[in-house]
């Protein structure tokens, strides 16, 4: 056909805006701003009472050592839930590939290892998202299968008891650090990095957000809907990998058990950081400030002498408290009876409403969530 | 009435006892009116229903029918106006108050619990406490074998409703009706799912239902069928109620006049269309005519058979024509541009672009072909809300804003600034937030998403569908002035008959599935084409 370039005759229109205005830009970043704020609170809080330990550069970097797994798997979790799904299984994910670095680490060494490792949880991902996308298996018994299956496979492989891991330099994925930054933080780092390019620029990061956002409008607009999901599970898992080889590192050993708790906490993360079940929503900003207010919360509290049951319940309410401010920002809540709602609809086990039939705002104004790194 | 034993009520004698009330309303609707948002629905509206009787309720779409029988099945409550049954005064407070009233309604979708046995369905919200759900009492599958029977249902009260067809269901949710203790029943387009044979199964059953001493108020689009089995009929028209008339007194072509003129005012054109129209006629006249039109063939579409909903379709659209689909809800217009979009497979026939036939059920294959669709509706299928105004335009699977699988940003701002002037989609600002446009500005968004993949032929389903006129008219002139630049070729299919006038050069009326009158734009007018369309 000619030309369709519709600039030729384009009227000359109004100046309008190709770029956000600072408003628009708060509230697009709203979610990270309050997690700023909340962050900082609770810093100041944990340095008043443990002024000699909590506000020092070692407390900081233990910080650090300890989030840096949790952002590496959490980054995986955020693109399966932005999907439209999400991943039980990154915990298991992360055991299994465990005793398989272990176990490849004593008999070809450090590099093969790792590639290993890597393909090993891409390839429990490709499984998982094979059987949800084209299977349309349902995400939660699909990755909870997993989740058994892998737990037994890995104690089979390893007898049930821990592989050792200790080579030099396996150690600069996890244990050691490089220079004054611990490994863990600057591998998630990177990742975190990486991560950005991918939702930002890539198409793949594009569609990840468009199918979790509308998966027929996708569907219609001619994209493999089914090979992008199996793809975006499959990342999930090799990130879910990465994790278990920066456990296996830090600990020097490959064990079943060395991922578990990370299939709740990494969905926890992500929510925290603004990601909603059901796809569609997700940033990465959002969810570097979840792990690290996430890990800031227990840190602190197993600082100042609180046991690990106790920071259980701190996380639980961390989670409602972070996700009932969001409600409340978006206009979902605006009475005390929509709470409970709200927070259901949050979760995908009620029906959202759509469009604004009683004037509330179907989303918060501005947030495309694939412009981490664009603006 | 007693609410509380519901299969009590109409099965054994009562009719012989009601006898002498024939005559008096069963429900009556006095000046009722109800507004939603932008819109009357209903203005001042009385309507009445008598024993024994089919009262049907004509009109076009968004004429309000349906919004007045929901207001007497308890779904909406009105604004103003009272209901009364039996000459007692009533108010609903929601669908159970209704019900327990004695009123049953039939909505317009098929719906069952496809778990439960089709008894179990039809005894749904009757429920005694120890009722289970895998097992009917004996007194219950008597009750609902005998209104199966009734009706003419010969599948079994404990059949799976989940295994039934479209029509077994349909006459499983009008046998519910009668184990209702009341006498109203109100059917919304009980047909609009089913097929020829089958509707006329379903409207010997609306006999047996009057005969029972019911009241029926009936709505429909197929203008035959109610003047076959109705006894009054009343016409609505922009939320007014135009008339109500014994059966007798009127024919096809004078239901057709009553629905779209008023006899006071003469000719006239639905609400808020005439200003739409006139400035798509000052934007059709400033564009040159292009002599594209003798071309051959860019799609043609040949015997396109998917039963129910396409019998031997044949179409073909040239370079720089605008092809209208007319039809009423349900006539299979949408459904021929899924087929063409390679969004829905098809039985036989074959569609090509360009002399290449297209695979079925293959939108990618569609896409290269420059068949692209923008389908009807919006906001589920047309745009990702959740995402920019840019990332929405670097959606589709072939974009020139990205090199090996990466995203050209500079390119991708480039390409959404030039989109977002030239359809003048506003708020001007490639990053907000697609689900915060309007709806017709999300229209436009749909559209220049779909010309970015630079189709040769458009597929428009319901294009101004739910948006307000102004924005419908910038859209239908934007559509026009696009072919006139461009030279592809658009197919509309729409219910809107008035905007296929507006714009298109060539008018395919569908109609239960088949292609039933073609008119040039210049010799057709709104009534012709309703009087085709209505089957």
């Amino acid at each position: 056909m000619t030309d369709h370039s519709p600039a030729e005759r384009a009227p000359p229109a109004a100046a309008g805006s190709y770029r956000l205005s600072l408003r628009d830009w708060t509230s697009k970043h709203a979610t990270e701003l309050q997690l700023l704020v909340g962050l900082g609170l609770l810093i100041l809080i944990f340095s008043l009472i443990e002024p000699s330990i909590y506000p020092t550069v070692d407390n900081v970097r233990n910080i650090a050592r300890q989030a840096g797994i949790l952002l590496v798997v959490a980054i995986g979790q955020m693109f399966a839930i932005t999907v439209g799904g999400f991943d039980l299984s990154v915990g298991a994910n992360m055991g299994f590939t465990s005793v398989a670095t272990a176990q490849a680490l004593g008999a070809h060494g450090v590099a093969p290892a790792i590639i290993i490792g890597l393909l090993v949880g891409a390839a429990i991902g490709l499984a998982n998202g094979l059987l949800i996308a084209k299977l349309r298996v349902s995400p939660f018994v699909v990755t909870m299968a997993m989740l058994y299956f892998l737990t037994g496979y890995s104690n089979v492989r390893s007898a049930g008891s821990s592989v050792i891991a200790n080579h030099p330099s396996f150690q600069w994925f996890g244990r050691t650090d490089w220079g004054f930054l611990p490994s863990t933080i600057g591998i998630g780092l990177i990742v975190l990095l990486l991560a950005m390019v991918f939702t930002g620029r890539t198409r793949i990061g594009l569609y990840v957000y468009g199918i979790g956002g509308s998966r027929e409008t996708c569907r219609l607009a001619g994209i493999p809907v089914a090979r992008y999901e199996t793809i975006t599970y499959m990342i999930t898992g090799m990130l879910a990998g990465a994790g278990g080889i920066m456990a296996a590192s830090r600990v020097s050993v490959g064990q079943t058990g060395l991922g578990a708790g990370y299939e709740l906490r990494s969905i926890a993360a992500a929510v925290i950081g603004g990601a909603v079940i059901g796809g569609g929503k997700g940033r990465l900003s959002g969810v570097f400030l979840g792990v690290a207010l996430m890990t800031s919360l227990t840190v602190g509290l197993g600082v100042t002498g609180t046991s690990t049951f106790q920071q259980q319940m701190a996380i639980g309410v961390a989670l409602v408290v972070a996700v009932l401010i969001s409600q409340v920002r978006g206009g979902r809540i605006r009475r005390v009876s929509d709470v409970v709602p709200a927070f259901l609809q949050l979760l995908g086990l009620a029906r959202r409403d759509e469009g604004g039939d009683r004037g509330i705002p179907a989303a918060a104004p501005v947030a495309d969530p694939t412009d981490d790194d664009t603006g | 009435m007693t609410p509380a034993e519901p299969a009590a009520g109409m099965l054994a004698g009562a009719p012989a006892v009601r006898d002498g009330s024939g005559d008096a309303a069963a429900a009556r609707l006095e000046g009722i009116s109800k507004s939603f948002p932008g819109v009357k629905a209903l203005d001042d509206v009385s309507l009445d229903v008598r024993r024994g009787e089919v009262h049907a309720l004509l009109g076009e779409n968004g004429a309000g029918k349906s919004t007045l029988v929901k207001i007497l099945a308890g779904l909406i409550r009105p604004d103003s106006g009272h209901i009364r049954l039996d000459d007692a005064e009533v108010v609903f407070h929601g669908p159970r108050d209704a019900q327990r009233r004695g009123i049953s309604y039939v909505p317009q979708e098929v719906q069952a619990v496809p778990d439960f046995s089709v008894g179990r369905n039809m005894l749904l919200g009757f429920e005694g406490p120890f009722d289970r759900k895998g097992k009917l009492t004996a007194k219950d599958r008597r009750l609902t074998r005998e209104a199966l029977d009734l009706c003419g249902a010969s599948f079994s009260e404990s059949a799976m409703a989940g295994q039934l067809s479209v029509p077994e269901l349909r006459l499983a949710q009008i046998s519910r009706t009668l184990l209702h203790p009341g006498d109203v029943i109100l059917l919304d387009e009980p047909n609009a799912a089913l097929s020829e044979n089958d509707a006329a199964a379903m409207l010997e059953r609306l006999h047996t239902l009057r005969d029972q001493q019911k009241a029926i108020i009936y709505v429909s689009h197929r203008l035959t069928e109610v003047l076959g089995i109705a006894d009054r009929i009343t016409v609505l028209r922009d939320g007014h109620a135009v008339g109500t008339f014994p059966r007798a007194e009127l024919d096809k072509d004078k239901i057709v006049s009553l629905m779209t003129k008023d006899s006071t005012l003469g000719d006239r054109q639905p609400a808020g269309t005439v200003e739409a129209l006139e400035r798509v006629e000052t934007a059709a006249q400033r564009a040159q005519p292009v002599a594209a039109t003798n071309g051959k063939p860019l799609l043609e579409v040949d015997s396109l058979t998917s039963a129910p909903n396409l019998l031997d379709v044949t179409m073909s659209v040239r370079p720089g024509e605008i092809v209208g689909v007319a039809g009423v809800q349900g006539s299979g217009h949408g459904h021929l541009l899924r087929a063409i979009a390679g969004v829905d497979g098809y039985d036989r026939g074959r569609i090509a672009v360009g002399g290449q036939s297209l695979h079925p059920a293959v939108v990618r294959h569609a896409y290269r072909a420059g068949v692209v669709l923008v389908p009807a509706d919006r906001r589920a299928s047309a745009i990702v809300p959740g995402l920019s105004v840019r990332a929405n335009l670097t959606l589709p699977i072939h974009s020139t804003a990205r090199r090996a699988g990466m995203r050209r940003i500079r390119r991708e701002r480039q390409l959404a600034r030039e989109y977002v002037d030239a359809l003048g989609i506003r708020p001007a600002n490639t990053e907000i937030l697609a689900g915060n446009l309007s709806g017709g500005n999300q229209q436009k968004l749909a559209l220049a998403r779909a010309l970015v993949s630079k189709p040769s032929v458009l597929l428009l389903d319901e294009p101004t569908q739910g948006i307000d006129v102004a924005a419908k008219a910038e859209i239908l002139a934007l559509i026009r002035q696009l072919v006139q630049d461009v030279g592809f070729g658009v197919v509309v299919a729409s219910s809107e008959f008035e905007e296929l006038l507006a714009v298109t050069d060539v008018i395919h009326v569908m109609s239960q599935g088949r292609l039933v009158a073609t008119f040039p734009t210049g010799e057709a007018d709104y009534e012709r084409i309703l009087h085709a369309a209505l089957p």
